[in-house]
């Protein structure tokens, strides 16, 4: 048996959320999502979890377990395992148990222009694309949008105006594009990317291992220092860019 | 349904009603558009995206989150003739390639329509910034696959789904005027007396609210259903809504006795099941053994082995297995651990990580357990080829896994991702076109839509009987014992019991909670529309009495082209009864025709 404490919350019925205990057979190699079903199959078919590809490549299933942001596809319970405690990503609102409201962190997207912005010169999209090239944009575009790196990020805890790591990720994904003229850096300077102390909370935890602080913060941490120093403001007030 | 606290959970016209006031109106939200696509994979965002750039205003919906539609799980890539490395190919070989893997039961003028359109789908996927592998000199990698004649799928490593939903999801957002609404379950497309598209409702998951679109017209995206089985590769979400909701409405399904089995799927432990194990461990050596410690292939295929085709190498194993020479967990052993490690891991680096991360099972020094996996729907709602449209139902677009007719009896690999986008621009833009031909909205009236709240909610409150997930488990459990691999008259029919026992339970069954974000009552509706296709697939495999591609008969054996060159149809007939039918497969015309032919004996 392995003992699962579950903070659980229904807004309908609970005006606080409260901790269940449960009892789950051990299976081996058992998940927590396996141990999350079985509690849908044989306690209560009401509790509410994310998930989808089961697989690692959908992100839908990110939760804490024992406080630390993970997939719950990926995480194995070992047989000799203390109690485990799962609770939901804890920087958003709880919609139901592990329901989380993620759509702020969607609506701080919109604002990064997140696609491809294609400059004057239409003959770039015939243009050859070399391996050498593409290594940065792909490097981002491993991200499956888990929101793990969000949850684990300190400054987002503290309740700090910031777009987060994830929507960085997601908007450098685009600006590393070769044929991309986005020039997203100024946009991500108003987004509160001066709070991050480059901690590596959120490169430690992403699950599909994007060195998000060292290849996406501080390239652009480094870009927006350039552009707001007076020869970077000359250089774009001269070529009429980014004004 | 006294209990007070669980009214809250309901949305207000709910409430109201059971408060035995009159409701002011039967929904909760409204949405008004011209086109509506239902279901936010790969098929239904290409789809919005050409309906947006045709003028039409559009509501997306999808029943999971944005971008974690079953799309993202497609590894291996997307088919386009470009010929960057094998300079004779072109689309016609692609076509002859697809209807001859089909078993020629695909459509041939639709397939026609993928091979030549896939080129431009995907040189515009270029342009949406979809970073493909490239050869050494810039153009797009393309890489073998099998069955194919000619290198030719394009692919982003080994997660080209994610990455082309993740671009078609920048092109939306890009296109801020288009709506899309995610965790949004539609149970219900309204059709007029005339067969016209009228509307459609459903929930939003996050708030339990009921919602009324008004749509000119509507596009089907939704995927497959093989969540029916036991076993599968698929997300947890394909459970064939969208194949039942167009059948409710009066729609034809087609070739539902079309489901692809993928020879090897992880087994152990539990939450790994059914997920894909690729074809290239084989291919690198890997050997297939049963309890006893054969290399049981043998006994197939001697010549090809562990490398006959796809639906042979599924057939033994599941024999082996049925046999009782399978592993304790009910697979067969697959082993590549007498390469050397370094081999594995330079050749295999994705599969030693998916048995680390999901079995703790290191494929370098342990055998792998596996066992086949239903994969994909090759049946779907039937439609005219020219428009997607449905032949049945005015302004219903159909597109992707949803839609029958281009892959036939048997999917090419690559293929799903190419179908995707060449078949939902066309729904999309032909929805658009449908769209400006209406004038106004058809009217949906309030007992419609009480009426469809009335049927979803029926479990809900003071009753007793069995719960959804408890059905769903069986549904599962006969349809992977009868209706899987090998079929037989015998185990269809008890299938087909089964299945009409689960109907009269789904009836009586019982969910807890409210409409809030309720995976019990998800359950519920998965349930009964996940019966409708279940009962397709069995209907139809009975009545195929040959087998072809994925369709397998052991009292039937041989392939019957004078007989059985025929699509079967399925429709809701009188009193609710599925009506089937078919239909000759029409013969290949224009420029195929001067290459490929149906076949004659």
């Amino acid at each position: 048996m392995v003992k699962l404490k579950i903070q659980r919350l229904d807004p309908v019925q609970d005006k606080a959320a409260r901790t269940e205990e449960y009892d789950v057979p051990y299976s081996k190699g058992m998940r927590v999502i396996t141990a999350l079903q079985y509690i849908q199959q044989n306690h209560d078919g009401t509790l509410a979890f994310r998930w989808n590809c089961r697989a690692g490549e959908c992100g839908s299933c990110a939760m804490e377990v024992n406080g630390k942001p993970v997939l719950a596809c990926k995480t194995e319970i070992k047989p000799d395992a203390p109690t485990l405690s799962l609770a939901p990503l804890k920087v958003f609102p709880v919609v139901k148990d592990f329901v989380v409201d993620r759509s702020e962190v969607d609506r701080q997207l919109e604002r990064l222009t997140p696609y491809l912005v294609k400059g004057s010169d239409k003959s770039a999209s015939d243009s050859p694309v070399y391996d050498e090239d593409v290594q940065r944009t792909i490097e981002m575009r491993k991200c499956i949008d888990c929101l793990i790196c969000h949850d684990s990020c300190h400054v987002i805890r503290e309740g700090l105006n910031y777009t987060g790591p994830r929507n960085i990720v997601q908007a450098m994904a685009w600006d590393y594009h070769p044929k991309d003229k986005g020039g997203r850096a100024l946009l991500l300077g108003r987004e509160g990317i001066d709070y991050c102390n480059v901690s590596r909370c959120c490169t430690n935890n992403c699950p599909q291992g994007i060195k998000i602080t060292q290849n996406a913060i501080i390239p652009v941490k480094e870009r927006i220092q350039s552009e707001n120093s007076v020869v970077g403001k000359a250089v774009r007030k001269l070529f009429q860019i980014g004004q | 349904m006294a209990d007070s606290k669980r009214l809250k959970g309901y949305g207000k016209a709910f409430e109201e009603k059971l408060d035995k006031k009159p409701p002011a109106k039967s929904y909760d939200k409204l949405f008004e558009c011209d086109v509506l696509v239902i279901g936010a994979g790969g098929a239904g965002l290409r789809a919005a995206i050409e309906a947006h750039d045709d003028g039409s205003k559009v509501v997306v919906v999808g029943k999971t989150l944005k971008g974690k539609a079953h799309t993202v799980m497609a590894e291996g890539g997307v088919n386009a003739a470009l010929g960057n490395l094998d300079p004779e190919d072109n689309w016609k070989v692609h076509a002859e390639d697809t209807l001859r893997e089909g078993a020629f039961l695909g459509d041939a003028r639709l397939v026609e329509t993928l091979c030549r359109e896939a080129i431009d789908r995907v040189r515009e996927l270029e342009d949406y910034g979809v970073v493909f592998d490239r050869t050494p000199d810039g153009k797009i990698m393309q890489r073998p696959f099998g069955a194919h004649s000619h290198r030719r799928t394009c692919h982003v490593g080994d997660r080209t789904g994610l990455e082309l939903l993740q671009t078609l999801l920048s092109q939306i957002r890009k296109r801020k005027s288009i709506t899309i609404l995610d965790e949004v379950l539609v149970t219900k497309i309204f059709v007029d007396a005339s067969k016209y598209v009228s509307g459609a409702a459903g929930f939003e998951l996050q708030t339990g609210e009921f919602i009324h679109f008004k749509a000119k017209s509507v596009v089907l995206a939704t995927g497959g259903c093989c969540r029916v089985y036991k076993v599968t590769s698929n997300s947890g979400e394909t459970w064939g809504n969208g194949v039942a909701l167009a059948y409710n409405a009066g729609a034809e399904l087609m070739d539902m006795e079309m489901i692809q089995f993928h020879p090897t799927g992880m087994i152990a432990p539990e939450s790994a099941r059914g997920i894909l194990v690729t074809e290239s461990v084989r291919g690198e050596g890997g050997t297939l053994t049963n309890n006893l410690g054969e290399r049981f292939m043998e006994k197939y295929d001697a010549q090809r082995m562990e490398l006959s085709a796809r639906d042979v190498v599924a057939r033994a194993i599941y024999w082996e297995i049925k046999e009782g020479r399978g592993t304790p967990n009910g697979g067969v052993y697959l082993d590549i651990s007498h390469k050397p490690p370094a081999h594995v891991l330079k050749k295999l680096p994705k599969m030693h990580k998916q048995f680390i991360d999901f079995a703790g099972v290191d494929i370098t020094k342990e055998k792998m357990e596996v066992s086949p996996t239903a994969h994909y729907m090759m049946g779907g709602v039937r439609t005219n080829h020219e428009t997607t449209e449905s032949t049945t139902i005015n302004g219903l677009f159909v597109a992707g896994e949803s839609a029958a007719g281009v892959h036939g009896a048997n999917r090419l690999g690559g293929n799903s991702l190419s179908d995707i986008l060449v078949f939902g621009r066309r729904a999309g833009f032909n929805a658009a076109q449908f769209a400006k031909r209406q004038k106004q909205f058809r009217h949906v009236k309030n007992e419609e839509l009480e009426k469809e709240f009335d049927r979803v909610t029926l479990p809900m409150g003071e009753r007793d009987g069995p719960r959804p997930k408890e059905l769903k488990a069986a549904l599962q459990e006969v349809m992977w014992q009868h209706a899987s691999i090998a079929r037989n008259r015998e185990g269809l029919e008890t299938a087909l019991k089964v299945i009409e026992g689960l109907k009269k339970d789904s009836e009586t069954c019982k969910v807890q909670g409210t409409l809030k974000y309720n995976p019990e009552w998800i359950d519920y509706v998965e349930l009964i529309d996940g019966l409708v296709c279940a009962e397709a697939i069995v209907r139809s495999a009975l009545t195929r009495t040959e087998s072809r591609g994925a369709h397998y008969r052991e009292d039937f054996t041989k392939t019957d082209n004078k007989d059985w060159l025929v699509n079967i149809s399925c429709s809701k007939g009188a009193a609710g009864k599925m009506k089937l039918q078919k239909h000759a497969v029409q013969p290949i015309k224009g420029d195929l025709s001067e290459t490929i032919q149906l076949p004659t004996e």
